[in-house]
């Protein structure tokens, strides 16, 4: 129409002007006029002066007669109207169901993902917060500075008398109590034997923590030295249907057997507490066993303070800093305070200072929950808008028949609305199926409470954010279109729907990169650690603790068991080679300079034969062995010891510590891994001390596990009525990587995720741009276009932005992979073949989504495309 | 008396309408009284007269043909109503009356 120089022409703003604010009747005369007296004006004058008599006109048309009244337009009947576009939305959804499923799987998976996520993260928070005087309550702990090493190490024990110096010494600080963990005992209730996690507290603990007393007075449970406060369920199962409160419950523990009366009944502790026992005694009935108590430095408990209400903790933490140093000339440790209630969530220190911890966990997670959904809700628009120009004709008729535009918009509103809610609804649902194996991989017991308002709020939050995003976007692109080109097949080109849509499989793409290459390198890393030389050989080693019946005859049941065929040798040892065993700094040998720096050994002490056992090789010198009975003097120490304590040979020299009489280091232990390959390997020294090895190893044969087992359970039996309890060693050692084996599930779980996530990603972009081109590819396949030669040219586009999204990809993970495998002072070296095979897997699966409509674009017969035109 | 719904301005319009007969259209009617007035007028304060004068009944309007000088658009063709006739009249009574009490000003008339 307008072949003219835009100049001649009046201004076409100012026609859109008073075209979107004259009353629709008028409006083909009034243009008209408008028309025909610019036609005029220009005949007398310049075009300037024209056009700018046009725009004075145009603005002095603006008066209230003649300007259109907003909203009084002809409304449909509402209800009816509801009726209609509910019938209409159904029937979009059954013609199309493949797409309609996809579409609502892939939304209803980001809302399961990020309300399980949800859980999790509320979870966390909730740690911890049901004690009442909660915000009051702190922990004491130690920084600690060790000379050589120039920085500050904050350790969680500390010392008997810590507690009542604060007391005595700080106004602000109102009560403390002392808590220890005694470990899993067996103690004897109605005459049946049974294990019970033991810990001892002060006898102000219940009035400190709100652990809820079923039967007995919480202020004065534990006040004499033989109360016992025990948990209902234990209650329950030992004293059924009566009282437990007076009734006499053995431990038995450290060789001996000791009564005490229940004098409280508690509530059982709920899952969300750090703090977890089944009974509790008084300290007091600790204290012969960890001397000496008078000593700062024997930290062999946990402080915990009460503050008086709004103090201010930075006051107090500087007057509390110094104490040990003023009051017992300690020097090596400062004392702070940290609140009870971070103590899940924060327990990371680095130089003193908390730097979070768990936390940094939770918040990763949160910000995963809220970009699933966010992605989820994009790939739910993409997918929608995709396949406008299929209703595009249907929109065109519409118009042309009168419907306005908030007819349309409420319309596809109404869709996009039954696809979302359904979405959601099956997003719940999803969760509450996979809760079980997600509980099973987070380790918790998270539930969706359906009672819980709470719960409703969550949801109503998650489910807002999905309609709004996923359901406003469609609706509002779907009734936007322009009647008559709908009706020609001509979509409205928006030209930033592509460039989101683009960005977004870039982000996808790299995003699964990432969590790929992480996946691979952590389960690498898993390996790795189980697989290499520890240095000891944990293979078909079983190890029982020796309980109090069986202590008293160590060498006869150690005899006993190596009697049978299956067992290929025994031996004993004072613990499990993984945990760390109580370090010194006490030791000194001949050749130690005096002012030398503080330096700390691990002690472990072993019965004969278990160096061999474990073959642990000792390079220099000789192993223990009965033949020289002085060996019970004499220490081993390994490579890492022999170097920090600087001395060249030695084999031979003196050494003593804990005011023991002393010996010669007969050898020294090629370095072996004490604790996890996390840490760097300690100096240890080896004491032989048989009669100190509570725990009994056997080496198996291969293959006889089951005929070794049984036969230490008889052995066990012929000198115990106690449970027989054992663990496997290269289990136990497996356990302490069980934060690294969730996170390579979840790592991997989220990876799959990631992909098939991307995938529908890119099916939408894939079918959008499809549909642009139809015609296109039309037309080259009637000028004879291979089949092969138009996937091509329709993939091309994708492959440049997945492989885009990947290149993004590498150098992030490979930044985080390398600050991961940091934290092990033993890690794999990161291969070129971890971030190959990613690539790999990543350009087959999406290859095939593309030419999956790639196919079937091409193979649309051409004369369907272009009947229309 | 329906004097005070009739402005001077509506007065013109609706004179010029009568005089134009079927050319009587809004640009038609926007010219002439142009002309006669000698200043020059806006489409809107035209077109919102004209709505007005309908509204009150003085005027009825058709639709014309489309020409392509206004761009595809039809015209509208106003005729005076004869209640309009019959007002304009009554309001040139009235003139006339009042011209013939005024004494001696400016020229004769009759």
């Amino acid at each position: 129409m307008n072949v003219n120089n835009n100049q001649i022409t009046p201004p076409n703003w100012a026609k859109k002007l008073f075209r979107l604010l004259i009353k629709p009747e008028y409006l083909e005369e009034i243009e008209g006029h408008m028309e025909e007296r610019y036609q005029d004006n220009l005949a007398h004058f310049s075009i300037r002066k024209a056009r700018r008599l046009y725009i004075r006109d145009t603005i002095r048309l603006l008066r209230p007669v003649l300007m259109t009244r907003t909203g009084r337009k002809y409304q449909p009947n509402g209800n009816i109207m509801f009726r209609n576009h509910l019938k209409t939305a159904l029937r979009s959804f059954n013609k199309e169901k493949a797409f309609t499923t996809i579409n609502v799987l892939g939304l209803s998976l980001g809302v399961c993902c990020n309300l399980l996520i949800t859980l999790w993260v509320l979870d966390e928070f909730n740690h911890d917060t049901f004690h009442e005087k909660g915000d009051s309550i702190y922990q004491v702990l130690r920084n600690q500075t060790f000379e050589g090493d120039g920085g500050i190490n904050t350790a969680f024990g500390t010392s008997y008398p810590i507690g009542d110096a604060l007391i005595e010494n700080i106004p602000e600080i109102i009560t403390q109590v002392r808590y220890a963990t005694g470990g899993t005992i067996a103690l004897e209730a109605n005459t049946q034997l049974t294990e019970a996690n033991l810990v001892a507290a002060d006898a102000g603990f219940f009035q400190l923590f709100t652990f809820p007393m079923k039967e007995g007075n919480y202020k004065t449970c534990l006040s004499e030295l033989n109360n016992i406060v025990i948990s209902a369920q234990l209650a329950g199962s030992r004293f059924p249907n009566e009282s437990a409160l007076g009734k006499v419950i053995s431990i038995l523990a450290e060789g001996q057997k000791m009564d005490f009366a229940v004098a409280g009944v508690m509530e059982n502790i709920p899952q969300n507490s750090s703090l977890q026992f089944d009974i509790m005694i008084p300290i007091g009935n600790f204290l012969p066993f960890n001397n000496p108590n008078e000593s700062w430095g024997n930290s062999w408990l946990t402080t915990y303070v009460l503050l008086e209400k709004g103090t201010s903790i930075d006051l107090v933490n500087d007057k509390v800093k110094d104490l040990p140093g003023e009051l017992a000339d300690v020097n090596w440790f400062t004392l702070l305070l940290h609140p009870f209630e971070d103590r899940y969530l924060f327990s990371k220190f680095q130089n003193g200072q908390s730097v979070g911890g768990r936390i940094d966990h939770v918040i990763l997670f949160s910000i995963v929950a809220v970009f699933t959904l966010i992605i989820a809700c994009f790939n739910f628009i993409n997918l929608t808008t995709a396949r406008s120009s299929k209703r595009s004709k249907e929109i065109g008729i519409k118009k042309v028949m009168g419907a306005n535009k908030s007819t349309l918009l409420s319309q596809f509103m109404i869709e996009s609305t039954l696809l979302t809610t359904g979405s959601v609804f099956l997003g719940i649902l999803l969760a509450q199926l996979f809760l079980p194996v997600f509980n099973q991989v987070a380790s918790k017991q998270l539930t969706i409470n359906y009672q819980n308002p709470y719960f409703y709020l969550v949801l109503a939050g998650i489910a807002l954010v999905t309609v709004l995003l996923s359901g406003v976007y469609p609706a509002v692109f779907l009734s936007s279109f322009h009647a008559t080109s709908a009706l020609k097949g001509r979509l409205k080109k928006k030209f930033s729907t592509l460039f989101i849509g683009k960005a977004l499989v870039v982000f996808q793409f790299s995003l699964s990169m990432i969590l790929v290459a992480g996946a691979i390198i952590v389960y690498m890393q898993l390996s790795f650690i189980q697989e290499k030389n520890l240095g000891i050989d944990k293979e078909h080693v079983v190890y029982m603790p020796l309980d109090i019946q069986t202590s008293g005859h160590r060498k006869a049941v150690m005899t006993e068991i190596e009697k049978h065929s299956s067992i290929r040798s025994v031996s004993a040892a004072n613990g499990n080679f993984i945990r760390r065993m109580g370090s010194t700094s006490d030791p000194v040998w001949e050749g130690k300079s005096p002012d030398a720096a503080q330096q700390w050994f691990s002690i472990m002490d072993v019965d004969f034969g278990l160096l061999e056992m474990m073959k642990i090789e000792v390079m220099a010198g000789r192993t223990f062995s009965p033949e020289y009975f002085t060996d019970t003097l004499n220490y081993i120490i390994n490579e890492n010891a022999a170097k920090t304590m600087g001395i060249d040979n030695p084999v031979g020299k003196a050494m003593k510590f804990w005011g023991e009489k002393g010996g010669t280091i007969i050898g020294v232990a090629k370095n072996f891994h004490f604790v996890s390959l996390r840490s760097p390997i300690d100096p240890i020294i080896v004491r032989c001390r048989p009669e100190r090895s509570g725990f009994v190893y056997a080496k198996i044969m291969p293959g006889q596990t089951k005929e070794a087992l049984n036969h230490m359970i008889d052995v066990h039996e012929q000198f115990s009525t106690l449970p027989f309890t054992y663990h496997f060693l290269d289990e136990e050692i497996e356990n302490g990587y069980r934060n690294e084996k969730r996170t390579q599930k979840l790592a991997g779980t989220f990876s799959a995720l990631a992909i098939l996530i991307s995938c529908l990603g890119l099916l939408g972009l894939a079918s959008f741009s499809a549909q642009q081109r139809m015609k296109e590819i039309a037309v080259r396949r009637i000028l004879g276009a291979k089949t092969m030669g138009l996937i091509n040219l329709l993939s091309k586009q994708y492959l440049k932005l997945i492989l885009l999204g990947v290149m993004i990809g590498i150098p992030i993970a490979h930044y985080w992979g390398s600050q991961w495998l940091q934290k092990f002072a033993y890690s794999v070296s990161i291969r070129w073949w971890i971030y190959g095979f990613p690539i790999l897997m990543i350009l087959l699966v999406s290859i095939l989504t593309i030419s999956r409509i790639s196919l079937k674009a091409v193979n649309t017969n051409p004369t369907d495309s272009l009947k229309n035109e | 008396m329906k004097k005070s719904r009739l402005g001077e301005f509506q007065e013109l319009i609706l004179m010029t309408i009568v005089v134009l007969k079927e050319d009587a259209y809004g640009l038609g009617i926007q010219r002439d009284l142009e002309e006669r007035l000698n200043e020059r007028l806006s489409v809107g304060a035209i077109q919102t007269a004209l709505k007005r004068l309908e509204e009150k009944g003085f005027l009825t309007s058709e639709w014309g043909e489309a020409t392509n000088k206004r761009g595809g658009k039809r015209k509208r063709i106003y005729t005076a109503t004869p209640y309009a006739h019959q007002v304009l009249r009554e309001m040139r009574d009235i003139r006339t009356q009042l011209w013939d009490a005024m004494p001696n000003l400016g020229t004769n008339n009759a």
